[in-house]
C-alpha cells in the first residue's frame, strides 16, 4: 500500500503495490467465496478435501438445498414482501422527503428528529414489543406483518435520502409550474417524480436488498414453513441438516443470488445508496 | 414576462407561507405514523414491560419498579455479555475503519482493474448476514482446509471470539472502504501534488494528509459500524450460536435469547431499553459530528 494516492493523470500500471493489493484481495475476499462455490458442486463425500475434479461436479446439493430448505416458495414470498414494501416505502418515502425539503412549517425540526430518532432504534429492541402487540392483533405468521415492519425500519433512511436528493433538484421548474396552474400533486407526480427518479432507484435496491438480508425479525414473527425471507431456509437446513456441509453451503450460495445479481447490475444505485445515508445526512 | 412570472411566484411562496398549510403535514402524515408507531411506540411498550415482572412461567404479571433494571446490573451474564459486546464492538470497528481506509486509498490511486476490485470487497457486505455466517462456519469447520491450519478455532472460547471478530470485520470492510473512496473523491489533488514536490513519500502523504482529510468520513464509518455491531445478532447466532458455552454470547444475542428463548418479557424489555439507550448515545454523537460538518440543517 505504498504509492502515491489519487494521482488521476499518471496511467495505472502494475507495480509491486497493484500485484500485493490485487493477491491479498483475492486471497481474503474471494477465495473463501470460491471455496464454498466449489463445495456446492462437489459430491458430499469430497466435503473437507481439497480435490478438484470437473467430472465430479453435481447439482445434487443444490436440488437438495431448494426442497430441504422450502427454497422456491421462501423465494417467491421473499419477492412478494420485498415489491409490497417497495409499494409502500417508495412514494411515502418521495413525498416525506419532498415535504422536508421544499416546506418550511411548524414541528418540521420534530420530524427530522423522529427520522433520524428512528433511525438509531434498530428492529432488533422493538422486536420484544413488535411480537407482543403483533401477537394480540393475531399478525403472527402473517407475511403482511413483515411488510409493516420492513416498510417502518425502512422509511426513516428512505425519508432521509429523498430529502437530501430533492434538496440537491433546483427547485425553479416547481415554481414556474405552480404559476401555470398545475396542481401541487401534479408537481409532484409530473416535475418531482422523473427528476428524483435515480434518487428513488437507490432507494429501490436498498429497500429489496435489505428484505433479502433479514433474517432475525422473520424467523421470530412468522413460523409457517415456506411463507417468510429466504434466509429462513437456509437457516432451517443448518438446524436441521446439520452435517450436510454441501447442501448448506448449496442453499448458502442460491440465497445470496439475488442480492449479489443486484448488486452487479446496480452497482451504481447501490453504492449511491450506500454512502449518501451518511454523507448527506 | 419572465420577470413578472418571477415576481408572482415569490409572493405565492410567500402568501403560503403565511397562511396555514396543511400541505406539508398531509404528505408527511402516513410516514410519521407508520414509523412513529413502530419505533416510538414500541419502545414506550418496552419501557412499560420492562417495570413488570412479566414472565411466561408467571401467571400474575405486576409492577416491579425498577427491578429489572436492579437485576440487569448485579447479572454477572449480563455484564460479561457487555464486556464481550464492547471488545468485539471496537475490534470490528477498528480493523475494518483502518483496513477499509488503506484499501480505499490503494483504490483511489491508479490500481488497474480498480472496478473489479472495488466490487470484490463489497460482495461479502451484499451477502445476507445469515449467509456470511454460513459459509465460515463451513469453511472454519476441523476437517476443512482453513479449520485444519487453525486447529478447529470454533471449538475453543477464545478461537470463537477472534473468529466472530475476523468474519465480521471481512464483512464490513467494503462498507468501509466505499464510504472512505467517496470522501476520497472530493480531496482536492493539489494537496498531494504540493506533497510530493516538498519531497513527502506516499507513506506519508498518506498518513499526513489523506488521513486527517477524511478522518471526519472515518468518524462517521467507525459510530454506524459500532449501531450495527452492536445489534448484531443473525451472523453470531450462525457462526457460533453463541457459545462455545457463552463466549461469544454478546448483550445484543443474550437479549435476544432471554425474551424470545426464555421468555422473560419484563427483564428481556429492561435490556432493550439499556441497549436503546447505548444506541442513543451513539447516534448523538453521529448527529453531533454531522452537525459540525455543517451537514444536518
Amino acid at each position: 500500500m505504498n504509492g502515491s494516492p489519487a494521482v488521476s493523470r499518471e496511467p495505472s500500471r502494475w507495480d509491486l503495490a497493484s500485484v500485493l493489493t490485487w493477491v491479498i484481495v483475492l486471497v481474503v475476499f474471494t477465495l473463501p467465496i470460491c471455496w464454498i462455490l466449489l463445495k456446492a458442486v462437489q459430491p458430499e463425500s469430497l466435503v473437507f478435501s481439497s480435490v478438484v475434479s470437473i467430472a465430479e461436479f453435481t447439482f445434487a446439493n443444490f436440488s437438495r438445498a431448494i426442497v430441504q430448505g422450502s427454497l422456491i416458495s421462501y423465494t417467491i414470498s421473499t419477492s412478494i414482501i420485498a415489491l409490497l414494501t417497495c409499494a409502500i416505502v417508495l412514494p411515502l418515502g418521495l413525498i416525506s422527503g419532498y415535504a422536508l425539503a421544499r416546506f418550511a412549517f411548524i414541528g418540521r425540526a420534530t420530524l427530522l428528529f423522529l427520522f433520524m430518532f428512528s433511525l438509531t432504534i434498530p428492529g432488533l429492541v422493538n422486536l420484544l414489543a413488535v411480537y407482543q402487540v403483533f401477537s394480540m392483533a393475531k399478525l403472527i405468521n402473517n407475511p403482511l406483518s413483515l411488510v409493516l415492519l420492513y416498510s417502518a425500519s425502512s422509511l426513516p433512511l428512505s425519508v432521509w435520502l429523498m430529502r437530501a436528493y430533492v434538496l440537491s433538484l433546483p427547485s425553479e421548474v416547481e415554481e414556474a409550474a405552480l404559476i401555470d396552474g398545475c396542481s401541487r400533486i401534479g408537481i409532484i407526480w409530473r416535475i418531482v417524480l422523473p427528476l428524483a427518479l435515480p434518487g428513488v432507484g437507490a432507494v429501490a435496491v436498498l429497500t429489496v436488498v435489505s428484505v433479502f438480508h433479514e433474517f432475525i425479525m422473520a424467523q421470530t414473527l412468522v413460523k409457517v414453513t415456506g411463507i417468510g425471507v429466504v434466509n429462513q431456509g437456509l437457516w432451517r437446513l443448518q438446524t436441521e441438516y446439520t452435517l450436510d456441509y454441501t447442501g448448506i453451503a448449496a442453499a448458502s450460495i442460491l440465497v445470496s443470488v439475488i442480492p449479489v445479481l443486484l448488486f452487479v447490475v446496480l452497482q451504481r444505485q447501490f453504492i449511491s445508496g450506500m454512502t449518501a445515508g451518511a454523507m448527506k445526512g | 414576462m419572465a420577470a413578472i412570472a418571477a415576481a408572482s411566484g415569490v409572493q405565492q411562496v410567500e402568501r403560503g407561507r403565511r397562511r396555514f398549510d396543511a400541505f406539508p403535514y398531509l404528505l408527511l402524515l402516513p410516514a410519521t405514523i407508520l414509523v412513529g408507531s413502530f419505533t416510538v411506540l414500541a419502545l414506550l411498550f418496552t419501557g412499560v414491560a420492562s417495570l413488570t415482572d412479566w414472565d411466561v412461567s408467571r401467571r400474575v404479571t405486576s409492577f416491579i419498579g425498577l427491578g429489572n433494571y436492579a437485576r440487569a446490573f448485579k447479572d454477572a451474564e449480563l455484564l460479561a455479555s457487555f464486556a464481550r459486546s464492547s471488545t468485539f464492538v471496537l475490534s470490528v470497528t477498528f480493523l475494518s475503519t483502518l483496513i477499509g481506509f488503506l484499501l480505499a486509498v490503494a483504490l483511489n490511486r491508479n490500481l488497474p482493474g480498480k472496478g473489479i476490485v472495488r466490487a470484490l470487497v463489497i460482495v461479502p457486505w451484499v451477502i445476507s448476514e445469515l449467509a456470511t455466517g454460513v459459509f465460515w462456519m463451513i469453511l472454519l469447520q476441523p476437517d476443512a482446509p482453513l479449520g485444519l491450519i487453525f486447529g478447529g478455532p470454533l471449538r475453543s472460547a477464545s478461537g470463537a471470539f477472534v473468529s466472530l471478530i475476523l468474519v465480521e470485520t471481512w464483512r464490513s470492510v467494503g462498507f468501509a472502504m466505499v464510504m472512505t473512496l467517496a470522501a476520497l473523491q472530493s480531496v482536492d489533488e493539489s494537496l498531494y501534488e504540493a506533497a510530493k514536490v516538498d519531497g513527502a513519500g506516499a507513506w506519508r502523504i498518506t498518513w499526513l494528509i489523506t488521513l486527517p482529510l477524511v478522518s471526519p468520513t472515518l468518524l462517521v464509518v467507525a459510530i454506524l459500524l459500532m449501531i450495527g455491531n452492536f445489534n448484531l445478532v443473525t451472523l453470531i447466532m450462525a457462526l457460533t450460536a453463541g457459545g462455545p458455552i457463552s463466549a461469544t454470547t454478546t448483550t445484543a444475542l443474550l437479549m435476544y435469547q432471554k425474551s424470545f428463548q426464555y421468555f422473560q418479557i419484563g427483564y428481556g424489555a429492561s435490556l432493550s431499553i439499556l441497549m436503546s439507550i447505548v444506541n442513543v448515545i451513539a447516534m448523538g454523537c453521529f448527529v453531533l459530528l454531522q452537525r459540525g460538518k455543517g451537514a444536518v440543517t
